[in-house]
């Protein structure tokens, strides 16, 4: 296997390369990082004022207070010749990445102090998430950022296409060409050429070819992922609600950089204290606390505003259908025969047909989806959060408040940013909304 | 006899209602200024003066409004939005039963859907920009230096009112100025500011799904100039209550006394 193989059809060819020297601002990434771990640790203060908490929580915890153990473990991996790539969103085919024996780490960021810093690269009038990714990991707030030797971002959203435009400029970006439509047999024929690419790429990248034993095995790694995940999810469907939707939200997205192997130890030993919890009637809100599905714009730690909001003016996030919470590895690759096509095309149909985001011309299937949320979490209200200019979640509003308002279904929609200063608004909507859902009881 | 108060802090002023039993027996209004707890303090002293009781005598006091965990001495806070609800359902209207609220507030406009049991079903309100609320008028007002019921008035007598095209407060009081410059007769201005606040109350309110009969009040109904642009653009009337500006408080104050009522029943001995 040689580099002679390798497709240069997903590089980004970037002709009139400019790079923004952002100047010398080691004194504000100095404030960032140590306002980041501020907002860290006042988050998880607030995350814990409930009564018992499990346990368990405190490794997904320690993870995000403390990052150096992680760290270190990535150095030695790198210095053992091993390769680390960032991802953004839930389509990149992480299968192929641990069969090349290369870790995934996922870069999307929920920190409004990288915003600013963002801004002298990018237009104003972007979405948070984008602006805040782009300070996050290019301003070196993230630790990990740099151990990445390749960005793998799928054009989702325009956000995320220009994105990668920009990133080329100062990092290895390749961009996987997501097709804008799942149901036209055409569009999964290209997207399973791009996932091929995608593989030979990988194995040009890291000089390692893919065997089928090794694809068979990260497919089953992470169906063995998906499966505990659903094990969680399973457990919060119950009536007793023994974990907040914030711990959820923190459990998961830890994954999105922690040793899978570890992560998914400790998500066991979760779910087992969960279920003990289950029967010992332990419960962290009591069991007529409303029920509240959170759908719209991902929430990203440590943008837990309008969750602290929900849950601390007396509902629960009891389910989302968030790519940052449990749509991340909701869906496992099926397949019966494993030969190398079969397994290609189950992980680039995984990837494409079942994920809920928005970004496709018609996404009825995000409908479905949220509705059997709401029957099987037993819900009793959505709360519909859109990211300030995140246009592909607002177009679809409207849509499911109509089909919500058929069904006389209580939701609520929330247009905010990153930043704290609408919080007096957002509190007062989100606990208007909470006595709407009490006196329908 | 229970003696309960409904505290509502909006923005610009603190509004109080005092209850014996389920009866209204005095209200207060002050403006908040930059201390919403000794505005609140001075409407609650203010209305017990006046129905000539003292602070001890009270049972309960349910607070509301957006300075509603600002102040120390309510028992509960609640929303504006169910506070209004409630307060609204009790009042009632002349033109039949109450299906929707519209509130314009200092800061805040709401639009509020009631299900026919008087449950709310939908709210939307406005999102943190102050165009398309009381205090859009306000501001303009003082820029055109008229006195808030000249203002109104001026607004009545235009017969073409212009097309504002800002929805921003700082950008139309820049357009404001620029069309007296130009000369325009001030009455058409007034009426064409009017105009472009009740279309944002009209999308807001067509947006939440609100039906007729609604019922209007906050601040702002009091503006008779605003309460007819938004009938106009909605294409039916809106009910006015008297006292506009206390329905929330009004509100809060029923809640309140709910709460005295179902206490007292809870201690009373099982016979």
């Amino acid at each position: 296997m040689g580099k002679e193989k390798e497709d240069e059809s997903l590089d980004f060819k970037n002709r009139y390369p400019f790079k923004v020297e952002i100047e010398d601002n080691s004194e504000n990434i100095e404030e960032a990082r140590e306002n980041y771990a501020k907002l860290t640790s006042t988050n998880i203060k607030r995350m814990r004022k409930i009564a018992n908490r499990p346990e368990a929580m405190q490794y997904f915890e320690n993870s995000l207070l403390n990052t150096d153990a992680r760290v270190e473990e990535l150095r030695r991996f790198k210095q053992q010749g091993g390769k680390v790539i960032g991802v953004f969103c839930i389509q990149v085919p992480e299968e192929l990445i641990y069969a090349v024996g290369a870790v995934p780490i996922r870069l999307s960021c929920g920190f409004y102090d990288s915003i600013p810093l963002a801004e002298e690269i990018v237009p104003k009038n972007i979405c948070p998430l984008i602006k805040s990714s782009i300070g996050f990991n290019f301003l070196k707030i993230n630790p990990f950022f740099e151990f990445c030797d390749v960005i793998i971002i799928p054009t989702t959203c325009d956000g995320k296409k220009k994105m990668a435009d920009i990133l080329s400029n100062y990092q290895k970006v390749w961009a996987l060409e997501l097709p804008n439509s799942k149901d036209n047999p055409d569009s999964r024929d290209f997207w399973v050429k791009q996932v091929f690419e995608l593989k030979s790429k990988l194995e040009g990248f890291t000089g390692k070819r893919i065997s089928k034993k090794d694809l068979k095995e990260s497919i089953k790694l992470l169906r063995k992922r998906t499966a505990l995940a659903r094990e969680l999810l399973e457990i919060r469907k119950q009536r007793a609600i023994t974990l907040t939707g914030r711990d959820a939200y923190l459990v998961m997205q830890v994954a999105f950089f922690d040793d899978i192997n570890r992560w998914m130890t400790k998500l066991e030993e979760l779910t087992k204290e969960l279920k003990s919890n289950l029967e010992k009637k332990a419960a962290v809100y009591p069991d007529e606390t409303p029920r509240i599905i959170m759908t719209g714009s991902a929430l990203i730690w440590p943008n837990m505003k309008l969750l602290h909001a929900i849950e601390e003016s007396g509902a629960v996030v009891i389910g989302d259908d968030s790519c940052a919470c449990s749509q991340y590895f909701y869906n496992p690759a099926e397949l019966d025969e494993w030969s190398m096509k079969a397994m290609v095309e189950a992980i680039s149909d995984k990837a494409l047909l079942p994920t809920v985001c928005p970004i496709y011309v018609h996404s009825d299937d995000r409908v479905d989806r949220l509705l059997e949320l709401i029957e099987q979490y037993k819900a009793d209200g959505v709360v519909y959060h859109v990211l300030r200019l995140c246009q592909v979640f607002d177009f679809e509003f409207r849509k499911i408040s109509k089909v919500l308002e058929a069904k006389a279904f209580p939701l609520l929609k929330i247009e905010t940013e990153y930043s704290e200063e609408d919080i007096g608004q957002i509190k007062t909507r989100v606990e208007a909304f909470i006595e709407m859902l009490e006196a329908r009881k | 006899m229970t003696l309960v108060a409904g505290v509502d802090i909006g923005s610009t002023t603190a509004k109080v209602v005092i209850l014996e039993d389920s009866r209204p027996i005095a209200s207060a209004i002050t403006n908040t200024g930059a201390d919403c707890e000794a505005a609140a303090q001075k409407a609650l002293a203010t209305a017990l003066e006046s129905a000539k009781r003292k602070k001890e005598e009270i049972n309960y006091i349910v607070a509301t409004g957006y300075g509603r965990r600002a102040i120390d001495f309510g028992n509960e806070a609640i929303t504006e939005i169910s506070a209004n609800a409630k307060g609204a359902i009790y009042l009632g209207s002349k033109k039949g039963k109450v299906k929707s609220i519209i509130d314009i507030g200092g800061q805040d406009t709401k639009a509020i859907v009631l299900d026919e049991s008087g449950r709310i079903t939908n709210f939307v309100m406005n999102d943190k920009c102050a165009a398309g609320t009381g205090r859009f008028l306000d501001v303009i007002a003082k820029v055109m230096e008229q006195p808030m019921d000249e203002f109104v008035q001026m607004s009545l007598e235009s017969k073409s009112p212009v097309t504002i095209n800002s929805t921003c407060t700082v950008f139309a009081e820049s357009e404001v100025i620029s069309l007296i410059a130009k000369k325009v007769a001030k009455q058409d201005i007034i009426a064409g500011l009017h105009k472009s606040v009740a279309k944002r109350v009209a999308d807001l309110a067509r947006a939440a799904g609100v039906k007729p009969v609604v019922f209007f009040d906050g601040g702002g109904a009091m503006n008779l100039a605003l309460k007819k642009a938004i009938e106009k653009e909605l294409g039916y009337e809106l009910f006015v209550p008297e006292e506009p500006q206390i329905v929330v408080a009004l509100g809060a104050a029923l809640i309140a006394h709910e709460k005295v009522s179902k206490k007292n029943l809870d201690n009373k001995p099982s016979t």
